[in-house]
C-alpha cells in the first residue's frame, strides 16, 4: 500500500530524515514514534509532498507522491493547524472538503452525524470559526474532515494531544472500527506510548530521522518501549 | 522600567515588517525618508500656501482657523487606525512588575505613534518659519506646547473610547455625521468652531494661560485612561469580548461550477471575514470613484487615460493579488495535502480576478460623462486586465509569497510584503502604456487601442494555456512557498 524508498531530508549538514527502505501493507496500523525533532513530522510532510524530500520517493498504492496528485483522492490526513481553513464555519469547512470528494452537501452532512459521539457537542452548530475553537475541537474537526471521502490512507500526527481523557478513549474505538470495517491503512505518530501500543499492530521508533526500532506489537511492546525511551 | 524599554525596543527591530531582504529594507526606509520630507517641506510651505489663498491675511491666524477641525477629524480617524498599545501588555500581566507602572509605560509609550508624530513633523517648520520669524520664539515654543497637548488628549481618549466604544461602531460613525454637519454649519456661517479654534491658538502664541487649559485637560484624561486600565488589565477584558454567533452561508449560485465554484466562495469567505483582506477590498472598492477626481482634473490625454483606466478596472486585482497565496498562508499546507487540483485552484483565482474587472468597468462606464473616449479606453484596458495582466500578477504571486496573518489591520501593516510587490508593478503599470504607445507613436491613436484589444483577447482566447503554464509553475514552486508560510 504504502511504500518508501531512501527517503531523505538534509538542512544544511543536519540530516532530519533518513529512511532507506519502509513498506506498510494494507489494512495495517502503523504507529510512529520518538522524541522531538526525531523527525515524525518531516516523514509525514515529505510522504504527503508537502516539503521536497532531498532524496527518495513515497509511493501510496503505486503513486509517487511527488510526481502526480492522484493519491490525494484516497488519502485524507491532519498534521496541525495548517490543514484548517480558519475563517471557515466547522460545518462550511466539512461541506468544502466534501466538494473536493465531489461530495453534496447533505451527503457530508449525514456522513459527520455518525460522528456525533466524538464532538461531545462541541463541533455541529456552534456558529462560529475555527479560530476561535479550542485547540482539542480543531484537533476533532480536522481528523473527521480527514475521514470524509472514505480514504484508503488515514495519516494524523499526534492525534492524541490536546484531547480530553473521554476523546481519546473515543478516537482509540473509531481508529480500531475504521481499520476492522474498512481496512483504513494508518499511519499514527504520539508521544503517547499507550496509546500507540494500543492503537497500532506495529510500531517504528525513529531517532535523527532514521528507524532504529521496528516492532510487531505484543504484550510486552510497551515494557519495550519504556526501556527504549528511559535508557 | 529600562527592561521594558528595551523590550520595546526588540519588538520593533524584531517585528515581522523587517524580516526581509536588506534591498527591500532600503526601499522602504527611502519612502518613508521621502515621506517625511514632504510633511516638512509642506509644513515650511504651508504659510505661503495660505498666503496665496488668502491674500493679506495672516497665515497663522488662518491655520489656527482650521486646527481645530483637524483633531476632530484626527479623533475620528484615530478610531478606525490606531492601535490599541494595552495589547502588549499581556505576557506581562503574570509577572512580579507592578500593574501600575506596566499602564503607565504603555501609556507613555503610545505617544510615539505615527499619528502623533506626522503632526509635529509638520508644524515644527512651520512654527520656526513663520511663528517664530514673525511673532516670537517663546510664542513658537507655546504654540506647539498647544498642539501637543490636544495631540495627548486626542491620543488618550482615542485609546479609551476605542475599547469602549469597540462593539457600537455606529456612534463612531455618528460622530464622523456631527464633524460633516458641523463643518457645512460652519460654511453656511451658522456656528462657528473656526474662530473658537482661532481665539485658542492665536491666544497660545500670545499667552500662556491658553496653553495651560489644554495641558491641564490633557493630564485629566490621561488619569481617567489610567484608572480605567488598572481596573481592567485583566486578560478578559483583552480578548474580543463578545464572540459574535456566525452564521453559516453558502453561496448557492457558485454551487453550479464544481470545485472552482467552492474555492471562488472560500476566497471570498477570506475576504470578506478577515480584518486585513476586508479593507484591502473596501479601498479598492473606494478606487473605482476615484474617477470622479481624476478625470476632471487629470486631463485626457491617451497615457494618463491608460493608467486611470488601469487603476480604476485594476485595482482590486493589483491590490489584492500582490498578496495572493499569502492570504491563504495560514492553511496552505491544507491545501496541498487535498486534492485541490491546482489548475483549479488557479482558474478560481484568475475567475475572481475577471470578474472583479468586469463589475468595475461596468461601474466606469457612468464616466462617459467626462467624454466617450473614456469609455473605450477603459474597454480596452479592463480586456487587457482580464486577458494579460491577470496572468503576470497570477505569475508574481509565486515567486515568494511571505506568510500574512489576516486579522492584523492593513494600515501601515508592511507583513507580506518583498521584493515581488515592487517588480510587480513595472510589468503591470508599464506592459499596456508600452504596447499602446509602439503602436500610437508608428500608427495611431486607434491602432494604439486596437492593439491592446487585441493583446488582452488573444489572452482571453489562451486561457487553458496560460493555466497549465501556471500550474506547472506553481507545482515547481510549491515546496518553497510552503516552507515560507511555515515560518
Amino acid at each position: 500500500m504504502i511504500s518508501i524508498e531512501n527517503l531523505t531530508k538534509v538542512y544544511g549538514d543536519f540530516s532530519a530524515l533518513n529512511i532507506e527502505n519502509l513498506k506498510i501493507e494494507k489494512g495495517e496500523s502503523f504507529g510512529l514514534v520518538g522524541n522531538n525533532g526525531a523527525g515524525k513530522t518531516t516523514m509525514f510532510r515529505s510522504m504527503l509532498d508537502l516539503i521536497q524530500p532531498t532524496s527518495g520517493i513515497a509511493t501510496f498504492k503505486d503513486v509517487v507522491t511527488s510526481k502526480s496528485e492522484a493519491w490525494k483522492y484516497f488519502t485524507g490526513s491532519y498534521l496541525d493547524e495548517r490543514f484548517l481553513i480558519d475563517f471557515l464555519t466547522a460545518e462550511e469547512y466539512f461541506h468544502f472538503i466534501g466538494k473536493l470528494h465531489n461530495l453534496t452537501t447533505q451527503e457530508v452532512d449525514t456522513y459527520v452525524l455518525q460522528f456525533e459521539t466524538f464532538f461531545h457537542d462541541e463541533i455541529l452548530g456552534k456558529s462560529k470559526y475555527l479560530r476561535d475553537f479550542s485547540k482539542g475541537n480543531q484537533k476533532k474537526i480536522g481528523i473527521v474532515a480527514a475521514l470524509i471521502g472514505e480514504p484508503e490512507i488515514l495519516i494524523l500526527d499526534e492525534p492524541f494531544a490536546n484531547l480530553d481523557p473521554s476523546t481519546q478513549i473515543k478516537l482509540k474505538a473509531l481508529l480500531k472500527q475504521l481499520k476492522e470495517e474498512r481496512e483504513v491503512t494508518m499511519l499514527i505518530s504520539s508521544h503517547d506510548l499507550n496509546h500507540v501500543a494500543d492503537v497500532c499492530e506495529r510500531i517504528v521508533v525513529l531517532e535523527h530521522g532514521a528507524i532504529v526500532h521496528d516492532i510487531k506489537t505484543n504484550e510486552n511492546t510497551l515494557k519495550e518501549l519504556e526501556a527504549y525511551f528511559a535508557g | 522600567m529600562i527592561e521594558l524599554i528595551k523590550h520595546s525596543w526588540k519588538e520593533f527591530f524584531r517585528s515581522s515588517v523587517w524580516q526581509k531582504s536588506a534591498f527591500v529594507n532600503f526601499l522602504m526606509g527611502l519612502l518613508f525618508l521621502y515621506l517625511a520630507l514632504n510633511f516638512v517641506f509642506l509644513g515650511y510651505m504651508a504659510g505661503d500656501i495660505l498666503m496665496a489663498i488668502f491674500p493679506g491675511e495672516s497665515p497663522i491666524t488662518n491655520l489656527n482657523y482650521g486646527l481645530l477641525y483637524y483633531f476632530l477629524i484626527d479623533i475620528f480617524l484615530r478610531f478606525y487606525m490606531q492601535p490599541i498599545p494595552v495589547l502588549s501588555l499581556i505576557p506581562y500581566l503574570h509577572l512580579p512588575i507592578s500593574k501600575k507602572k506596566m499602564i503607565h509605560f504603555t501609556l507613555v509609550k503610545s505617544l510615539a505613534n505615527v499619528f502623533n508624530t506626522s503632526i509635529f513633523i509638520m508644524a515644527v517648520p512651520f512654527a520656526i518659519g513663520w511663528i517664530a520669524k514673525y511673532e516670537s520664539t517663546s510664542g513658537a515654543w507655546l504654540w506647539l506646547l498647544a498642539l501637543f497637548a490636544f495631540n495627548g488628549i486626542n491620543n488618550f481618549l482615542s485609546i479609551y473610547l476605542k475599547r469602549i466604544l469597540a462593539e457600537k461602531p455606529q456612534i463612531v460613525l455618528g460622530f464622523g455625521g456631527l464633524i460633516a454637519i458641523l463643518i457645512t454649519l460652519e460654511y453656511f456661517g451658522y456656528v462657528s468652531i473656526g474662530s473658537f479654534s482661532q481665539m485658542l491658538f492665536d491666544g497660545a502664541i500670545y499667552n500662556a494661560i491658553w496653553v495651560f487649559a489644554p495641558l491641564a485637560i490633557m493630564v485629566i484624561t490621561y488619569w481617567v485612561v489610567y484608572r480605567f486600565y488598572s481596573h481592567n488589565a485583566y486578560l478578559e477584558n483583552f480578548e474580543d469580548s463578545k464572540k459574535k454567533n456566525i452564521k453559516s452561508t453558502n453561496i448557492s449560485f457558485l454551487n453550479r461550477f464544481e470545485q472552482i465554484g467552492k474555492l471562488i466562495e472560500v476566497e471570498l469567505k477570506l475576504i470578506w471575514r478577515n480584518k486585513r483582506s476586508k479593507s484591502v477590498a473596501i479601498v479598492s472598492f473606494l478606487f473605482v470613484f476615484y474617477g470622479f477626481i481624476l478625470y476632471p482634473t487629470g486631463g485626457q490625454n491617451p497615457f494618463s487615460l491608460i493608467l486611470f483606466g488601469l487603476i480604476i478596472t485594476g485595482m482590486f486585482m493589483l491590490n489584492y493579488g500582490q498578496f495572493l497565496i499569502s492570504w491563504e498562508s495560514g492553511y496552505f499546507d491544507g491545501l496541498l495535502a487535498r486534492n485541490v487540483q491546482l489548475k483549479d485552484y488557479i482558474a478560481a483565482k484568475y475567475y475572481l480576478f475577471a470578474a472583479s474587472v468586469v463589475a468595475a468597468f461596468i461601474f466606469s462606464l457612468v464616466y462617459a460623462y467626462f467624454g466617450w473616449k473614456i469609455v473605450l479606453f477603459n474597454a480596452a484596458i479592463a480586456i487587457f486586465n482580464i486577458g494579460i495582466t491577470s496572468w503576470i500578477v497570477l505569475y508574481t504571486a509565486t515567486f515568494s509569497p511571505k506568510k500574512i496573518d489576516l486579522s492584523k489591520s492593513s494600515f501601515m501593516n508592511y507583513q507580506g510584503t518583498g521584493a515581488q510587490q515592487f517588480i510587480l508593478m513595472i510589468p503591470v503599470m508599464g506592459l499596456p502604456v508600452f504596447i499602446y504607445a509602439i503602436f500610437y507613436l508608428f500608427i495611431n491613436e486607434t491602432a494604439g487601442l486596437i492593439a491592446l484589444f487585441a493583446i488582452g483577447s488573444l489572452g482571453i482566447l489562451l486561457t487553458k494555456q496560460l493555466n497549465k503554464l501556471l500550474t506547472e509553475r506553481l507545482r515547481e514552486q510549491r515546496y518553497k512557498i510552503a516552507s515560507n508560510f511555515r515560518e
